[in-house]
């Protein structure tokens, strides 16, 4: 910014960058500087502008409201509103189904592959690859899996028996609920996988020989040596889950598009549908408000539960 | 470790087997749709291996769709992005790994509440600025705000990286009468070449992948990327599943071999970007 308003300062500083004299401070506010203008501008400035927008009316459909200051009133009717509370127990439950799954299975696989030798690193990649798929073609793809006609699903389950004839999935709440959970959950237990197994290589074989030599089981090391120590890792694969559960958008708008009805519709899904169809800025505003706080609100009692204590 | 009873040896096989069909199965269904024909693909009980197979799903995907421009729109976008984001964020990062500087505390946790903050809080604001920079509908619109919100995952990994080179290699750079930009060019930068590499490959998928700006900011299909395309398809009669998985196949291929050919780095820099910032 200084080059700007002074451009004999400008070429001065470029003249001693270039011959090694900048004071620290100044070569770092030259390196940090584009990082803080794409910042400012492209995210600092839309973060507060959506907590401004949500102390007023905005209605994209009504211009000849304006937009007047309303103070709290968007949040008052977020908290009588029956469909927002709907969304948010369907994101919350979504959340704590999706992590919890994930978590289980991304330690198993862990667990899997950290006891291998041969074939280890072509079984890791394979493991990352469901997370690498874009949530969105992830979507289309378990709503193909899942289809009632000429799905692999029914035809699986009808082989081994479970079922018979054709479950109409993604066409009841509670199945569609489940569906789209079965497909968060295959895209994200990868990822959790991978966190935890880089936790698991980090420690040391010798834990494993003492506890063996002291008589304890591989159960009783399980609790004993390997969860204590995975402690950070689960802490991040936790937060950075919960994190991306809480505003889910994409898999859900095309798999289900949050039905049948809104079985289906997470808070996020609520927020776009209240932004771009109802085209009601200031209520999608303080609705998107609530969801960052919720986040805050998790990543803070994570971190006070599971953070390393010395 | 692997077990040393046979029992245990078989059992941790299938499990590994269990992993890899958990893993690769929805990719290898999809696969087979997309060599189905319009027939084939609604009979139950299914094929698991196409009875005729047959590649028109994919003249489709380029003939009667205007699949092949998303793929190219998607490809331009993110190479532009991953491009522009590791450039900016090497330079921040180079300041964070080795400089004190005032500001940097407040710069981390803008970085952190960045990486934080859900699209959806942030996507309106944004519409309406890219809108009013004259931007909405074109390459530059998508561009600014990925590069914007791959900055933080990108610098906290590539601060990582610079933190491992080790300072004396700088310093005797400096004293030998190498000016810093030189220093930074010829000693540090191909030393962060895998940081790079690392942070470039996790910018490209994301950006890739990226469903919600690419939806918002753009209205037609000379912008739209392969994400918004595939998920905006409707046939004209029954839903053309075939294609659809064809399209998916297509937009999943760059992703995989990336990953497959930089695997090593990606779990490094998985780790690296998690665990230490």
């Amino acid at each position: 910014m200084a080059a700007r308003t002074a451009p004999g300062a400008g070429v001065r500083i470029v003249q001693r960058w270039t011959s090694g004299q900048l004071t620290q401070g100044e070569l770092a506010a030259l390196l940090i500087l584009p990082c803080v203008a794409f910042l400012a501008v492209f995210a600092v400035y839309p973060i507060v502008n959506a907590f401004w927008t949500a102390l007023h009316t905005l209605r994209l459909d009504q211009p000849q409201l304006g937009m007047p200051f309303v103070g709290l009133r968007n949040f008052a009717r977020a908290a009588a509103d029956p469909d927002a509370w709907h969304a948010m127990r369907v994101t919350l439950s979504y959340t704590a189904v999706t992590v919890t799954a994930q978590f289980v299975l991304g330690l198993a696989i862990a667990l899997v592959i950290n006891r291998m030798q041969r074939g280890r690193n072509a079984v890791r990649a394979a493991a990352l690859l469901p997370w690498t798929m874009a949530p969105v073609l992830a979507g289309q793809m378990w709503r193909w899996l899942f289809n009632d006609q000429a799905g692999v699903i029914n035809d699986l389950l009808n082989r081994v028996g479970l079922v018979h004839g054709q479950v109409i999935w993604l066409g009841s709440p509670v199945l569609a609920f489940l569906a789209v959970t079965v497909a968060a959950t295959w895209g994200a237990a990868s990822y959790m996988a991978l966190i935890l197994l880089a936790g698991l290589t980090g420690i040391p074989d010798e834990l494993y020989e003492a506890a063996s030599l002291d008589g304890a089981s591989p159960a009783r090391a399980f609790l004993a040596v390997t969860l204590p120590l995975l402690r950070n890792a689960i802490m991040v694969a936790l937060v950075l889950r919960t994190l991306g559960a809480l505003q889910a958008l994409d898999l859900p708008f095309a798999m289900t598009a949050g039905g049948p009805g809104n079985a289906t519709e997470t808070f996020a899904l609520f927020i776009y549908k209240n932004t771009f169809q109802f085209l009601d800025f200031g209520y999608g505003a303080a609705l998107s408000v609530v969801l960052v706080v919720i986040a805050l609100g998790f990543a803070g009692t994570y971190y006070r539960v599971l953070a390393p204590r010395d | 470790m692997a077990g040393r009873a046979p029992v245990l040896r078989v059992g941790h096989w299938l499990l590994v087997g269990v992993v890899l069909v958990w893993s690769l199965a929805p990719y290898l269904w999809t696969l087979a749709t997309s060599f189905k024909t319009e027939r084939e693909l609604y009979q139950f009980p299914v094929t698991y291996w196409p009875h005729a197979p047959t590649i028109v799903n994919y003249v489709a995907v380029f003939t009667q769709n205007p699949f092949g421009r998303f793929l190219l729109n998607s490809a331009l976008v993110t190479v532009i992005s991953t491009v522009a984001c590791l450039f900016i964020a090497a330079l921040a990062a180079y300041a964070f790994a080795r400089l004190r500087f005032r500001g940097r505390e407040a710069l981390l946790v803008g970085l952190l509440i960045v990486a934080m903050i859900p699209l959806i809080t942030v996507i309106v604001p944004l519409y309406i600025l890219v809108r009013n920079l004259g931007l909405l509908n074109s390459y530059a619109g998508l561009v600014a705000p990925y590069v914007t919100y791959a900055l933080p995952v990108a610098i906290f990994i590539l601060t990582a990286f610079f933190r491992e080179i080790p300072q004396e290699l700088e310093e005797a750079a400096l004293i030998d009468g190498c000016t810093r930009l030189n220093t930074l060019w010829r000693i540090i930068a191909p030393l962060a070449a895998p940081g790079l590499i690392t942070a470039g490959i996790i910018v490209f998928v994301y950006t890739w992948n990226e469903f919600l700006v690419a939806l918002t900011l753009t209205s037609t299909n000379e912008v739209r990327t392969i994400t918004v395309g595939i998920a905006l398809y409707r046939g004209e009669f029954t839903f053309p599943w075939g294609v659809i998985s064809a399209a998916v196949t297509l937009a999943t291929i760059p992703i995989m071999v990336l990953i497959l050919l930089g695997q090593r780095l990606v779990i490094r820099g998985l780790t690296a970007g998690a665990v230490k910032g």
